[in-house]
């Protein structure tokens, strides 16, 4: 019973904190937004969807022919509106120059004799030349893929010219006097690079969750951010028994007819407490503020939520337990807050993170919990989906506490 | 000095040591109920630890003690709830109310839902801060946290309170006022174990004390069997302007002197215990001038606790 | 005057790093972020071994062409195939096996022989959606140049009926065989149109190395140091609450010489943050820093002072301990994020990128990228110097006009 009164004052005192609210609420919310933002458009693949979009390209022409003109027109044409913000630059220095600076992320030069090498029917070969900003990952990639496809569109006609030639005249008992029209059929059927028939590709998605807007990344930042900050706020609140100890509250308390025990559960469970809210509320917030789908399954939810904040709790109090002093204690926390973070897959996707890199992750509470948690917002998965996660977490519970409750007393023998 | 009755509290020669360092070295009196028993000395005298031990947060390394016949080795629990501990420490929660800071110590004291809302408004009456109850108590004066640090003890109706230190760091005003309350509160019959180190409050309140220095009790009684320790002393007290000159010179020149029984010395404050004051005033004088120094101020006094403590230490009570 | 804020500037250099937590937040941390964070970003990227993303890849058709293509996929430097039924690779793509799965319908042979345009399903994890996407390009370059092929062989059946091969009794379907035999034969060696992509940048290639420290390594310096300098703006006021900023100022010292004694500690310890992050990178991963020492030199020095100068900032609008701390987390964290510290900015939508260029981290990142990718020197990095300067002069002035001293 007193164990109650002591979280609830715990909590009491954490959420009447109004700068400490900002870092637990509006903090993590902040910067969801910022990483689903910035990863937003990653939803669904294809090109329309495409985060990467109004790439700055500068083209240089230096074919006087017509074909030079269609890869010009092609690269400037709406179909690669959305993708692509070309330029003409007047020559191959000034386009490097813009890469250089940084101004474009890329340039395609057009070379002098590419309509020469488009309606040769000899072995004439040319180069587009793509300069890439070596600063840039992802743009010169697609701009590159762009004009290869582009590329691939002139060399039917090229490549079926010189072998219709090749395959022709080896027919020439066949054709007689028909051969005479070869040059002249080769030159109609070739270069003509208006879209021969593709394969297209459809692209979908599966196991994510759809959800409203369009807005995906957040169903992986949203959670990701708030188990972030959810560790700072245990790690932070996990250490105020050393700061009651300090201020001599814990003192007073031992004076009074309650017993250690008693103490000790009531104050890790001020702790489970202020995180089950801080959670409940990132969670509803983001449901709220950004329509976030969290799942189908609410039993799962809940519990994948109490086994997060009963594994940071139970690794707070450890912390606790081990720690020389509060002030060691809160160094301990935030570098295990951080660690764990990074390796979690708290700033970055963890699933795109090297094999070697993938059992470290799985050491941290917060892989597990974002495993769960995407589980729900991103693949909409039940209650069978997140149940090995929700099971890790408890284990994981389970072995921290054990070790707290062991060590945690020894600490206040007198 | 009470009427004789049973005490409620005895320690018996309680020990505590840190690691290797002794901080409590056989601590043995009675507290009668009813009576104000004063623990008067200096900083590190061991008046904290002791209380500790009564109050069962400090194991003793040796000793017992008993509250209301529970030994606080034995029976922590049975003393906990009849002792109402305020430490030298304000121990609040500084951004809650008073009222919500007193509302769950009286949920630890194991006060009920009927009784807690009675109790908080009794006790904040007692301190007079029922104005500010809805107040945080960060937003409080030094007094005023003390005057609330004071009714927390009192919440559960304890038979002894526990009182260390209460008056640290405050103003003469609210120290009058947290006296008032004591003896208020002792009236009403509570009995108090009270810890300073201002001869003045231990002098006003209690009906006995015990002198403690380096973790031992060195004197234990009324004022007045106290004071008579010193025996028929006069104390001069003298404020001296040394201007440069040496001050071990001056007071080893002083103790020489004759009629000169004991000289104390705290920065530009001498005390003088001395035979006959008339006599050998002059004397005294001419060896401070005599010495560089100058007097400006001086004082005689009938001994007093100060002068006790000096006598049996031959040390200042303030360092 | 001077030598005394000195002395107030070595005193908190003198705290600040005896400190054991100090070992743990300047070294160990930021080694552990910049491998973690370039391992992660560099996968499948410029440079250095290229991933390889787990794709399924179903074949419902039995023909000719579905099975080149089937090989060009196998071949794809990117993609690590595994060729599995229809169901089974939509189960376990959905789990998460794969990144994605293809699926060649029946007939697809059959359509591109008969010049229709069949298609190919390409189906993604929704929640490894960045490798996804590099694994549909990849798809993208095989399936355009199979249908090249097809094309061209098309091309050549197109001349030969307008001569009238076939009508003279010639099998028009060896004729394509052989046709496409013939295309897939020159396509590889002898490609009339090649595209030759290469980055422009002033450094050896042999100095090129993988290109995920080379974000994750000046990425990190600008957070760690962020961190390391708004912590020490927050002391400002830590001293302020406890009186010992009011101690000082009984000093026969002017106000301004011990806050600018605070401030130049600050600023130092942001340049020592930095300097260790720097030989973090150049030692542990390899990142090119040396380049172009004056104007690496330059721009640290810029980008400190404009983050000291957020700190002031922080220390003249915050009034107590708690909110600057507060205000210092939620900015130390948003800045970084937005101005490109945390990966690679192009990636963020465009309105963002134009958001970035109000914090001072989007400059430091682009001047960083400059010297230690683009291998530039001091004439390049100008802009960037001057919107630090900018910035770090304008915040500077409005904290300390808000300071209060007590
Ligand atoms: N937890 C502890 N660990 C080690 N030494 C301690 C501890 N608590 C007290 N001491 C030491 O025990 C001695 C007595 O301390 P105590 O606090 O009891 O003195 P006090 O009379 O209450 O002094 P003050 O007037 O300063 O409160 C001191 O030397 C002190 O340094
Ligand atoms: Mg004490």
């Amino acid at each position: 019973m007193k164990s109650i009164y002591i979280a609830l004052k715990d909590t009491l005192i954490r959420f009447r904190d109004r700068n400490g609210l900002l870092l637990m609420l509006a903090a993590p919310l902040v910067l969801a937004v910022i990483c689903g933002a910035a990863f937003g458009g990653l939803t669904g693949g294809g090109e329309a969807a495409s985060p990467i979009t109004d790439i700055p390209v500068a083209v240089v022409n230096a074919d006087r022919g017509e074909y030079g003109q269609q890869v010009v027109d092609i690269l400037f044409s709406a179909d690669l509106a959305k993708l692509l913000a070309p330029a003409l630059a007047a020559d191959v220095a000034a386009a490097r120059a813009q890469v250089e600076r940084g101004d474009v992320r890329a340039a395609v030069v057009i070379p002098a004799d590419f309509s020469e090498a488009v309606t040769s029917q000899g072995d004439a070969s040319t180069a587009i030349r793509v300069f890439t900003d070596p600063t840039a990952t992802y743009s010169p990639l697609i701009v590159r893929s762009i004009v290869e496809q582009i590329a691939n569109g002139f060399s039917p006609g090229i490549l079926g010219g010189r072998v219709a030639v090749a395959q022709l005249l080896e027919q020439a008992p066949v054709l007689g006097p028909a051969l005479a029209q070869l040059p002249a059929a080769v030159a109609e059927a070739s270069g003509r690079s208006d879209a021969p028939a593709g394969i297209e590709l459809v692209t979908s998605t599966v196991g994510a969750e759809e959800q409203a807007g369009g807005f995906n990344a957040l169903a992986y930042f949203a959670p990701s951010m708030a188990i972030l900050f959810l560790m700072f706020t245990i790690f932070e609140a996990s250490r105020s028994i050393l700061g009651e100890e300090r201020e001599w509250t814990l003192q007073r308390m031992l004076s009074t007819p309650t017993g250690f025990g008693a103490i000790l559960a009531g104050k890790i469970g001020g702790v489970f407490l202020t995180g089950v809210l801080q959670l409940g509320v990132l969670i509803g917030a983001s449901a709220l503020l950004f329509g976030l789908n969290w799942g189908h399954s609410l039993p799962g939810l809940i519990l994948l939520v109490i086994g997060t904040v009963a594994a940071a709790a139970s690794l707070g109090a450890l912390i606790t337990a081990l720690a020389r002093d509060a002030a060691q204690a809160g160094i301990i926390g935030s570098a295990v807050a951080l660690i764990f973070a990074i390796l979690g897959g708290n700033f970055l996707d963890s699933r795109a993170y090297p094999a070697w890199l993938q059992p470290l992750s799985k050491l941290t509470i917060n892989r597990w919990a974002l495993d769960g948690f995407t589980d729900l917002s991103m693949r909409g998965g039940g209650f069978g989906d997140v149940f090995p996660e929700i099971v890790v977490l408890f284990g994981i519970a389970a072995v921290f506490f054990t070790l707290a409750v062991w060590r945690l007393p020894r600490r206040f023998v007198r | 000095m009470l009427p004789d009755t049973s005490p409620i509290l005895e320690a018996h020669d309680l020990h505590k040591s840190f690691g290797t360092q002794p901080a409590v070295k056989g601590v043995s009196f009675a507290i009668g109920a009813g009576e104000i028993f004063s623990l008067l000395g200096p900083n590190g005298a061991g008046k904290t630890t002791t209380i500790s031990m009564l109050s069962c947060l400090l194991a003793p390394s040796a000793g017992d003690a008993t509250v209301d016949g529970h030994s606080v080795t034995r029976d922590p629990l049975g003393v906990k709830r009849v002792i109402g501990v305020v430490p030298q420490e304000i121990a609040l929660y500084p951004t809650i109310s008073a009222r919500e800071n007193l509302v769950f110590w009286g949920r630890m004291y194991g006060l009920g839902s009927a009784q807690l809302q009675a109790r908080v408004a009794a006790v904040l009456d007692v301190v007079d801060l029922a104005d500010r109850a809805k107040d945080r108590v960060e937003t409080f004066s030094g007094g005023m946290k003390r005057r609330l640090n004071i009714a927390v003890g009192l919440l559960h109706e304890p038979k002894v309170l526990f009182l260390d230190e209460p008056t640290v760091g405050i103003d003469p005003q609210s120290r009058r006022r947290i006296l008032d309350t004591v003896k208020e509160l002792n009236r009403q019959g509570l009995t108090v174990l009270y810890t300073t180190h201002y001869m003045e409050e231990a002098e006003e309140l209690s009906h006995r004390i015990g002198i403690m220095d380096q973790g031992q009790l060195i004197a234990l009684g009324t004022q007045a069997e106290l004071t008579q320790l010193v025996g028929q002393l006069d104390i001069i007290h003298l404020g001296v302007e040394f201007n440069g000159a040496a001050k071990d010179t001056l007071a080893t020149t002083l103790a020489a002197l004759d009629g000169v029984q004991r000289v104390g010395m705290d920065d530009g404050n001498l005390t003088l215990h001395v035979t006959e004051a008339d006599t050998a005033l002059a004397d005294i004088i001419v060896a401070v001038n005599h010495a560089g120094a100058h007097v400006r101020q001086l004082e005689i006094r009938e001994p007093n606790l100060e002068a006790v403590f000096l006598h049996l230490t031959g040390r200042a009570l303030r360092d | 005057m001077l030598l005394q804020t000195l002395h107030i500037a070595l005193q908190y250099l003198k705290t600040t790093y005896r400190s054991r937590s100090a070992l743990i937040f300047s070294l160990i941390m930021p080694l552990v972020f910049t491998g973690v964070l370039g391992v992660t970003i560099g996968g499948g990227s410029q440079g250095g071994e290229p991933s390889r993303w787990d794709v399924a890849l179903v074949n419902e058709d039995g023909g000719v062409l579905a099975a080149s293509l089937v090989s060009t996929l196998q071949a794809s430097p990117q993609l690590a195939v595994s060729l599995l039924p229809r169901s089974e690779a939509l189960a376990r793509t959905e789990t998460g096996d794969f990144v994605a799965a293809v699926v060649i319908p029946s007939g697809l042979s059959q359509a591109l022989q008969d010049g229709k345009s069949p298609t190919v399903q390409f189906t993604a994890n929704g929640s490894q959606l960045r490798p996804a996407q590099s694994a549909e390009q990849a798809v993208r370059a095989a399936t355009s140049e199979l249908a090249s092929t097809v094309a061209a062989a098309r091309t050549s059946v197109a001349v030969a009926e307008k001569l009238g091969l076939f009508d003279r009794g010639a099998d028009q379907a060896a004729y394509f065989s052989d046709a496409l035999a013939r295309v897939a034969a020159q396509w590889t060696p002898a490609r009339p149109i090649t595209v030759q992509a290469e980055p422009v940048t002033r450094l050896d290639s042999a100095d090129q190395i993988a290109g995920g420290f080379e974000q994750s390594s000046p990425g990190m310096l600008v957070t760690f140091a962020l961190v390391s300098i708004l912590n020490g703006a927050i002391v400002l006021i830590i001293e302020r609450e406890q009186g010992t900023l009011r101690r000082l100022l009984v000093m026969p010292m002017r106000k301004g010489g011990i806050l600018a004694g605070k401030l130049l500690a600050i600023f130092a310890a942001g340049l020592i943050q930095a300097a260790i992050l720097i030989l973090v990178g150049q030692l542990a991963f390899g990142v090119n820093w040396g380049q172009a020492p004056l104007a690496l030199v330059l721009l640290l020095l810029a980008f400190s002072f404009s983050v000291t100068s957020l700190g002031m900032l922080i220390a003249g609008v915050a009034r107590t301990y708690a909110q600057a701390n507060a205000l210092a987390n939620i900015l130390m964290y948003s800045i970084a994020a937005l101005g490109g510290a945390w990966w690679p900015i192009e990636i963020t939508p465009a309105w963002m990128q134009r958001l970035a260029q109000v914090t001072p981290t989007y400059w430091a990142m682009q001047g960083f990228s400059d010297i230690i990718t683009r291998g530039l020197g001091v004439g390049a990095i100008l802009p960037e110097l001057a919107a630090l300067v900018g910035f770090g002069v304008a915040f500077m002035a409005v904290g300390v006009w808000r300071f209060r001293y007590e």
